[in-house]
């Protein structure tokens, strides 16, 4: 009789014993994020509006010139996110997404400024493959060296919203919550549920789970989510904007080319600006008025401090 | 000593594993590249136009030559190669025999003397093939596609492309995927699965893998039938079922390039007789069988006193030796032939007669560009290339909806994926037009079907909550789902409230799907799309509304 090289007991205890390793492993390697509230750091800039240039990304430099240079925001060895628009496979004349112009010449300024890194993504509702392409700014990005990913479905986690009215917690993507700094960049646009769609809304793409179920009372919704993630700034892309059939289709005739660029820490502030551009004002939207109910900014734009410039050429 | 080094690695069985091996990953990266937007430099259904029979099969069946002609170029090279070399595409280019290469090997076992499986020579069977092939032709030629079911590089093609493919792209992703949070073994695992990812899966689907009905399962049981038929003896599919290599080894009856034994040098020691794969050889090297060799000259390998040569003569002589050499030839019975014959004529009703041709289903949303139906079954071979290069994986394949002879075909199933508005790419990679192709702005324009609201699911029909989340992705330029602002009673509150309550304009509607698949009600969706007044059918169009057929 040969030695069992094998027995059944010690077969199930090392089975066992790995399982049970395998299993801690996530446990091991997981380290809290920072309280997203920590990212708050706000100055009372006012809303600094570029306009009057073809050029997107001169309008980008003017308006950040104007609040004191992207230095006030981003310091050496910052890891910062950028968080367009890149919601729709679709080309930058359909304003259906941020302009990559516009993103590329913040990414820019960001590195310049002394950013570890840049990263840019956002949840897509479309393919993200196709919308990061036909967006024009997986291209852009990668020109000035920032750093574009698709969304991993596994890097979301629950977060608490203890002061939600409605929401009391949801699914949200540790990349943007883990950054030093956050910055905004969405467009302005039509969308039949909330009128328009723009720095309050936008920041529904870094939300995981179905977020067809937030539509409902969806104003108070986004000011629920806007008591959590707090971007230290917000640059809202006014270049070009979808005045109907938004946020995703539309005829070329839908399309205004208004040339603007507006830049403020108050989200409230830019959206009730941005409803300027479309005939309305932010009474007139819902996540805006309750975003100031809630004391997340100011909507009355007699109270914030605007300052406009003329960019030439 | 370099010199016969030199030679011995060069010889033509490690040459042909050499062309053989990179054949195969070329035809793996075209699988792998065959996404939205097409990039790769070669079409995404080469292998597939290489294909002679499913040419053949295509143009009787559809009865339609023009395109199909200028489409299958690469087969009129093969047929044209195969007169001069005889079968070499089953042994060097064909990638279900490669797989079945790889098998025999694994099934086997490396040794090649021991482990001989009893039955490796029956000669009886291998006239099996020829009969498939008559049983396949008379099919093709009363208009019944069949190329699906026996046509190795369809075959082979939907089983990588889409049960190999999302198989694998699970197990990855469900292995490296959770490893993420793991220190250090992630280092390792992160830049695997990230390129994975990005490169080859993503495209497809957010879940990191492709999504499948329960037919991808039968199909990779089937394939993996294929490759099992090995344990009875090797190349079992190539050597008795496959009717391409039956239609190859009939056309090199009359290639040059011959198998020539010198009887001076031969010792009849039989190691080519039990090396042979396709048993193509006789005992003792009596001779052999010109349309059972696959080229791949693995006889010289192992031929002790070096007898075996390859030499070119002309047609004429060659079929004189063969007389000589093999008496056999190709012994095939007449009686056997007019069975397969009336197998094939008996197939046609059995495929294509289905419980009613009145009785339309309404759940089969084919792909924009496909033919009226009666002409996309006639040339579907089913090699699921559609499927793979869907980007949101909306082309899942049919169990029975289009009757038997529609096993397989693709269908949009908006629950899973819906058609993307920018993209046109099915069309793009269909090997016999089955799916035309369409420039974008003709595709955008193109009604494969219809929305219609589910008022009993639909959330501000049925519960008075606001939702539009089917309005918010419709790509169509001016909206085809509008919606009326009604206000209503709240029963809790007894407040009023505006809801916004969705209705879809049909004559605008393309039935693209994308508001079925986005509906946040995902078991019974709030809205649904039917093939109907999809634009292939329009004699099925009631004209109610005045449109004009």
């Amino acid at each position: 009789m040969s030695e069992p090289k094998f027995n059944r007991r010690d077969f199930i205890k090392n089975t066992v014993a790995a399982g049970i390793a395998f299993a801690s492993f996530p446990l091991l390697g997981y380290s809290e994020s920072k309280t997203p509230s920590a990212q708050v750091a706000k100055k009372d800039i006012g809303l600094a509006i570029a306009t009057g240039s073809d050029d997107p990304k001169k309008l980008v430099q003017a308006a950040i010139d104007a609040v004191g240079g992207m230095g006030q925001f981003v310091s050496r060895g910052d890891i910062v996110v950028v968080k367009p628009n890149i919601g729709w496979s679709r080309t930058p004349e359909q304003a259906a997404n941020t302009n990559p112009y516009i993103v590329e010449k913040i990414v820019e300024l960001c590195l310049n400024a002394g950013a570890k890194k840049v990263k840019v993504f956002d949840r897509t509702c479309n393919r993200a493959k196709t919308t990061y392409r036909r967006s024009g700014i997986e291209a852009a990005v990668k020109r000035v060296g920032g750093d574009i990913k698709y969304v991993d479905e596994r890097k979301f986690k629950e977060v608490k919203i203890p002061q939600g009215k409605r929401l009391k917690s949801w699914r949200m993507y540790i990349e943007a919550l883990d950054a030093d700094v956050l910055i905004n960049v969405p467009i302005a646009k039509h969308h039949s549920t909330s009128r328009l769609t723009m720095a309050m809304k936008n920041l529904m793409g870094v939300l995981g789970g179905n977020r067809g179920d937030l539509h409902n009372q969806l104003g108070q919704n986004l000011a629920d989510i806007n008591t959590v993630i707090k971007p230290n700034l917000t640059i809202l892309d006014a270049y070009r904007i979808l005045t109907a059939h938004g946020p995703n289709s539309g005829t070329p005739d839908d399309v205004k080319l208004t040339k603007q660029v507006i830049v403020g820490t108050d989200p409230v502030a830019v959206d009730s600006y941005g409803a300027t551009l479309f005939g309305l004002t932010g009474q007139d939207l819902d996540f805006v008025r309750i975003g100031h109910e809630m004391e997340l900014g100011e909507m009355d734009l007699n109270k914030v401090a605007l300052k406009t410039i003329e960019v030439g050429g | 000593m370099n010199i016969i080094r030199f030679q011995q690695f060069f010889r033509l069985s490690n040459i042909r594993r050499i062309v053989q091996l990179l054949v195969f990953l070329l035809f793996l990266i075209l699988i792998v590249q065959t996404v939205f937007p097409l990039e790769s430099w070669l079409p995404a259904d080469f292998f597939l136009r290489l294909d002679p029979l499913a040419a053949i099969g295509t143009i009787l069946s559809s009865r339609s030559a023009g395109t199909l002609l200028t489409k299958f170029l690469p087969a009129i090279v093969i047929v044209v190669l195969t007169l001069f070399l005889g079968r070499f595409f089953c042994n060097w280019i064909c990638p279900l025999g490669t797989t079945i290469d790889f098998a025999d090997r694994v099934i086997r076992g490396k040794s090649k003397w021991v482990r001989k499986p009893k039955l490796m020579h029956t000669p009886p069977l291998r006239n099996l093939k020829y009969y498939i092939l008559g049983g396949f032709l008379i099919a093709a030629l009363l208009s019944a596609q069949v190329a699906w079911l026996m046509d190795p590089i369809p075959i082979v093609t939907r089983s990588y492309a889409v049960t190999v493919y999302s198989y694998f792209s699970y197990a990855a992703n469900t292995l490296l995927g959770p490893l993420w949070q793991v220190p250090i073994v992630n280092k390792v695992s992160e830049p695997i699965y990230g390129f994975l990812r990005d490169y080859v899966f993503i495209p497809n689907s957010e879940l990191g893998y492709q999504s499948i009905t329960m037919l991808h399962h039968i199909a990779f049981i089937a394939f993996m039938g294929i490759l099992a038929l090995s344990l009875l003896y090797p190349r079992f599919w190539c050597r008795d079922l496959c009717p391409l290599g039956a239609l190859l080894g009939l056309l090199s009856k009359i290639s040059f390039l011959r198998w020539v034994v010198d009887k001076e040098k031969c010792v009849e020691c039989n190691k080519c007789y039990h090396e042979c794969k396709t048993n193509a050889i006789l005992e003792k090297g009596d001779g052999y069988l010109v349309q059972e060799c696959v080229d791949c000259f693995n006889c010289q390998d192992v031929c002790p006193v070096d007898a075996i040569k390859f030499a070119f003569q002309s047609p004429s002589t060659s079929l004189k030796r063969e007389k000589q050499y093999t008496p056999q030839g190709l012994d095939l019975s007449k009686r056997r032939f007019i069975q397969a014959a009336a197998f094939g004529a008996v197939a046609v009703p059995f495929l294509k007669l289905k419980p009613s041709d009145r009785d339309y289903p309404p759940l089969l949303i084919r792909p924009p560009g496909s033919l009226p139906e009666e002409q996309f079954l006639d040339k579907c071979i089913r090699c699921a290339e559609c499927m793979k290069v869907c980007p949101t994986n909306a082309l899942h394949p049919t169990l029975f909806e289009a009757g038997v002879e529609g096993i397989g075909t693709p269908k949009l199933v908006p629950k899973m994926g819906y058609c993307d508005y920018e993209c046109n790419a099915c069309g793009q990679v269909c090997p016999t037009d089955a799916i035309k192709k369409l420039a974008l702005e003709e595709k955008k324009k193109l009604k494969i079907g219809t929305a219609y609201f589910n008022k009993n699911k639909c959330y501000p029909w049925n519960e008075n909550l606001n939702c539009l989340v089917c309005e918010e992705h419709c790509p169509t330029p001016e909206k085809s789902i509008k919606f009326w602002e009604v206000e209503v009673l709240e029963q809790k509150t007894n407040k009023k409230i505006v809801v916004k309550r969705p209705y879809v304009v049909t004559e605008t509607c393309i039935g693209c799907g994308i508001c079925e698949n986005k509906c946040p009600i995902k078991e019974e969706p709030g809205i649904r799309v039917t093939a109907r007044e999809e634009e292939r059918h329009r004699e099925r169009y009631s004209g109610g509304r005045g449109i004009e057929l």
